[in-house]
C-alpha cells in the first residue's frame, strides 16, 4: 500500500496523530482498499477513538497487495515524534509492504530535504468498538468550539466532569470522587465548578430521556474537542443513559470520519457489605465489564472479570453497523492469563518488560 | 615576593579588590571586550559534556581556546584582536593556561545571558589567576579564576592533503536537517557522495530508524565537493555539541578526510554583522565495522 498525503493533509495528519497520542499508547491500523482506519484504546480502556481516513483524502491512494487488509500495530509517541516538523514537510507518503515488519514514511521537506522513517511494526489484531448510533437517544450537534470553551473554565487538573442533561439545560459541574481517599489535592476539596450551558448556543438539541446525569474523563474530552476544535467543523455527541458509553462523532467528507468513545462513570447503587475500598475505588463493587469482542479462535471466549475504575456497561450490546466489525474479547483474569495460546513478544522499547498480547486488551 | 603572590592566588589584593589599576604595567594581556556577550555566546558553543578545562593561549593575534575529550571530540575558536577594543598583549610568544569553562562561563554570564555588560580581561603571566573585570551599568564584579597548567593535547587534524569531500552549507538548514533526527539513539552514520543523494545522514534506534537526504540541487549548498564515497559512523553524544553552534552560525564548512575524522568551521556573526568568528570543532569516527545490517545502506 501506498498513500500520498498532499501539503494540506500533513497538518491534519499531524493533529490526528497528536490527538491518538493524548489516549493511548499504540497506533492500530487498519489499512483496505476503501479506508485507512487508525485507533487506539487507553489504558483504562475507558477511551477509544477511531479514525476512518477515506482514499480522497490522500493525493494517491494505491492498493496492491492480494490480502482483504493490513494490520499493523506501532508506537504512538515514535510517529507523533516523527511528524513533530510537520510545518516544513512538503508531502509525506505511507508505505506499507505486505511482509515487511516496518512502515515507512517517507517526507519531502523544504529545499529538497528528504527525510524518510521506518518505524518497527507489529501484527495487529482489529480494534473496534462496536455500537450503534441510532440507539442512542439524546443527541446534540454543535460547534466544538463551544463546548471547549465551557470546559476551559474548570480546573485542568480536574479528573471528571459531569454533564447533567435535561429538557431545555445542560449543566457542566465538577466530578469530586467524595469516597476516594486519596484525594488530597486541595483544589479538588474545595473548588468545585458548576456551569449552566445555554441550549441556544447548539447546532441542534434532542432530548428524549429523563434527566441524566454522564460522568466521564475531563482530560480526555478536551483531547477530543482540541481535536475538532482545530478542523472547524461541527460534531455531534450522541449521549445514552448513565454508564453507557457517549460518543462524539466529527465527519468532514471526502477526508475522514472519527469517532471518539468515552466511557462514563456508573455510580455503584450499593456498597458491598464485605466490600473494601480498595485504593479508594469503590467501583470494584460494580463488576461492570467493558467488552470489545473479537471472534477470532486464538483468544477464546471465556468469563472476564476485571475492576476498573471507569464501568462502562458493555459496548458490545450495540449491534455492530457492519457485519464485518471485529473486535475483541480478552480473556482477563487478575491480569493472569494461564490458557495456552499463541503469544507474541512485543518489545518495543528497550526497557520495556515483556508484554503479553493478552496484557494489552488486544 | 611569596606573600603577594598567594595573594594573587587567591585573587584579592591587600586593599581589597581584585586588581590594582596601578599594577597596569605588570600585566601581560590587558584587554577590553564592548559586549561581553560575544565571547560568551562563542565559548558556550565548546561547552558539552564531559568537558571539563578549556585551553587558553594567548597571543599578539589573539586568545585561542580549545576544549578535549579523551582526544576523540575537540572545539577550538579564536577571538581575535579586532573583535576587542583594546588589546594589548606585552608578553613573549604566547601566554599558555587552562581554565574550567564552566567557571570561566558563569563569570562572563553573571549579569544573566540577556545582559550585554562590558568586559576587561587582564592576565599577569604564568602562576598567576585570570581576572575578569565585568561591568554592567554601574554594577561591577570582579573574579579572580585560578589558571592551572596548559594541557598539552595533540590538535585533531585533518589534514589537508587526505581531503576526501569539502561542503559549504547553511547553517540553518543543517540544523533543521539534524534536528529530524532521533537524539537519544547512539550512533549516527553520515555518508557523501557524488550521486544523488549526495549527503545523508542515518540514525537508528530501537523501534524506529531515520534517514535524511539532501540532493546536489538544494539551495542549501553553497558548495558541494566529493571525491570519493564516504560513510563512517559518529557517536550522537559527540556530536550534539557540534551542533549547537548552529543556532549562532551564518554557514558551516563541513570536511571530511580518509581517516574519517570530520571536521565542522562555522562561521558566527557578531550582532552588529560586521565582524565574525570562528568555531572549529574535529571529530573522530567510530571504529569501521564491517557489518552492514540495518534498515538503510
Amino acid at each position: 500500500m501506498e498513500a500520498v498525503i498532499p501539503t494540506k493533509g500533513v497538518k491534519t495528519f499531524y493533529h490526528i496523530l497528536q490527538c491518538l497520542t493524548k489516549i493511548g499508547e499504540h497506533l492500530f491500523l487498519e489499512i483496505t482498499p476503501e479506508k485507512i482506519r487508525m485507533s487506539t484504546l487507553n489504558q483504562n480502556r475507558s477511551a477509544f477513538i477511531g479514525f476512518n481516513l477515506d482514499p480522497r483524502y490522500f493525493e494517491e491512494y494505491n492498493y496492491h497487495t492480494g490480502a482483504e487488509s493490513l494490520l499493523y500495530r506501532v508506537n504512538l509517541k515514535a510517529c507523533e515524534y516523527i511528524f513533530r516538523s510537520y510545518k516544513s514537510v512538503e508531502q509525506c507518503k505511507l508505505v506499507a509492504l505486505e511482509d515487511d515488519d516496518v512502515f515507512t514514511f517517507d517526507m519531502m521537506c523544504k529545499m529538497g530535504l528528504k527525510k524518510t522513517c521506518k518505524l518497527d511494526v507489529e501484527e495487529g489484531e482489529p480494534l473496534q468498538a462496536i455500537y450503534d448510533r441510532a440507539t442512542f437517544p439524546n443527541r446534540i450537534r454543535v460547534r466544538p468550539k463551544v463546548f471547549r470553551d465551557y470546559l476551559a473554565n474548570f480546573h485542568s487538573t480536574l479528573r471528571e466532569v459531569t454533564f447533567r442533561l435535561d429538557h431545555d439545560e445542560v449543566y457542566i459541574r465538577s466530578y469530586v470522587d467524595d469516597q476516594n481517599e486519596d484525594s488530597t489535592s486541595l483544589s479538588k476539596r474545595c473548588l468545585h465548578t458548576d456551569l449552566r450551558m445555554n441550549v441556544e448556543e447548539f447546532d441542534k438539541y434532542e432530548f428524549t430521556t429523563e434527566r441524566v446525569s454522564l460522568t466521564f474523563s475531563y482530560k480526555e474530552m478536551m483531547a477530543v474537542l482540541n481535536f475538532c476544535e482545530l478542523q472547524t467543523h461541527p460534531i455531534t455527541l450522541y449521549l445514552g443513559t448513565e454508564g453507557k458509553p457517549l460518543l462524539v462523532s466529527l465527519s468532514i467528507p471526502n477526508a475522514f470520519d472519527a469517532d471518539f468513545v468515552l466511557a462514563t462513570l456508573l455510580e455503584p447503587e450499593e456498597q458491598d457489605a464485605s466490600g473494601s475500598t480498595q485504593s479508594g475505588s469503590t467501583y470494584t463493587q460494580s463488576q461492570v465489564k467493558s467488552e470489545i469482542y473479537s471472534p477470532s479462535p486464538s483468544y477464546p471466549n471465556s468469563s472476564i472479570s476485571s475492576s476498573m475504575e471507569y464501568s462502562a456497561s458493555p459496548i458490545s450490546t450495540f449491534s455492530s453497523q457492519t457485519p464485518s466489525t471485529v473486535g475483541y474479547r480478552r480473556k482477563y483474569d487478575g491480569f493472569h492469563d494461564d490458557t495456552p495460546q499463541k503469544k507474541r513478544k512485543f518489545s518495543n522499547d528497550s526497557d520495556d518488560e515483556v508484554v503479553w498480547a493478552d496484557d494489552l486488551g488486544l | 615576593m611569596s606573600q603577594s603572590q598567594s595573594e594573587y592566588g587567591t585573587g584579592i589584593s591587600a586593599t581589597g579588590t581584585m586588581v590594582d589599576e596601578s599594577q597596569n604595567d605588570l600585566f601581560v594581556l590587558d584587554a577590553i571586550v564592548e559586549n561581553a556577550k560575544i565571547l560568551s555566546q562563542v565559548l558556550s558553543t565548546l561547552n558539552g559534556p564531559k568537558v571539563d578545562h578549556v585551553n587558553i593561549e594567548v597571543a599578539e593575534d589573539g586568545i585561542h581556546f580549545m576544549v578535549d575529550v579523551s582526544q576523540c571530540f575537540q572545539g577550538r575558536t579564536c577571538i581575535t584582536k579586532d573583535l576587542f577594543s583594546r588589546f594589548i598583549f606585552s608578553g613573549d610568544r604566547c601566554e599558555r593556561f587552562s581554565v574550567v569553562l564552566d567557571v570561566l562561563l558563569d563569570c562572563l554570564n553573571i549579569y544573566g545571558t540577556a545582559a550585554t555588560p562590558g568586559l576587561k580581561i587582564m592576565y599577569k603571566g604564568y602562576e598567576t589567576p585570570l581576572f575578569l573585570i565585568i561591568s554592567d551599568d554601574d554594577v561591577i564584579t570582579d573574579c579572580g579564576i585560578r589558571a592551572m597548567e596548559f594541557r598539552n593535547i595533540l590538535p585533531i587534524d585533518i589534514g589537508k592533503s587526505d581531503l576526501l569531500a569539502k561542503v559549504i552549507i547553511n547553517s540553518e538548514s543543517l540544523q533543521e536537517a539534524f534536528n529530524e533526527l532521533d537524539w537519544t539513539n547512539d550512533s549516527l552514520t553520515f555518508i557523501l557522495c557524488n550521486d544523488d543523494p549526495c549527503f545523508r545522514l542515518i540514525s537508528t534506534g530501537t523501534g524506529a530508524s531515520c534517514q535524511v537526504d539532501i540532493p546536489r540541487e538544494s539551495e542549501m549548498f553553497e558548495t558541494f565537493q566529493c571525491q570519493e564515497y564516504f560513510k563512517r559512523e559518529y557517536k550522537m553524544k559527540l556530536l550534539h555539541p557540534c551542533l549547537k553552534a548552529l543556532k549562532l552560525a551564518s554557514k558551516t564548512q563541513i570536511q571530511v578526510n580518509r581517516d574519517g575524522i570530520l571536521q565542522f568551521e562555522h562561521i558566527i556573526p557578531t550582532e552588529d554583522k560586521l565582524k565574525c568568528s570562528f568555531v572549529n570543532f574535529s571529530i573522530v569516527p567510530n571504529e569501521e565495522d564491517s557489518d552492514e545490517g540495518g534498515y538503510f545502506h
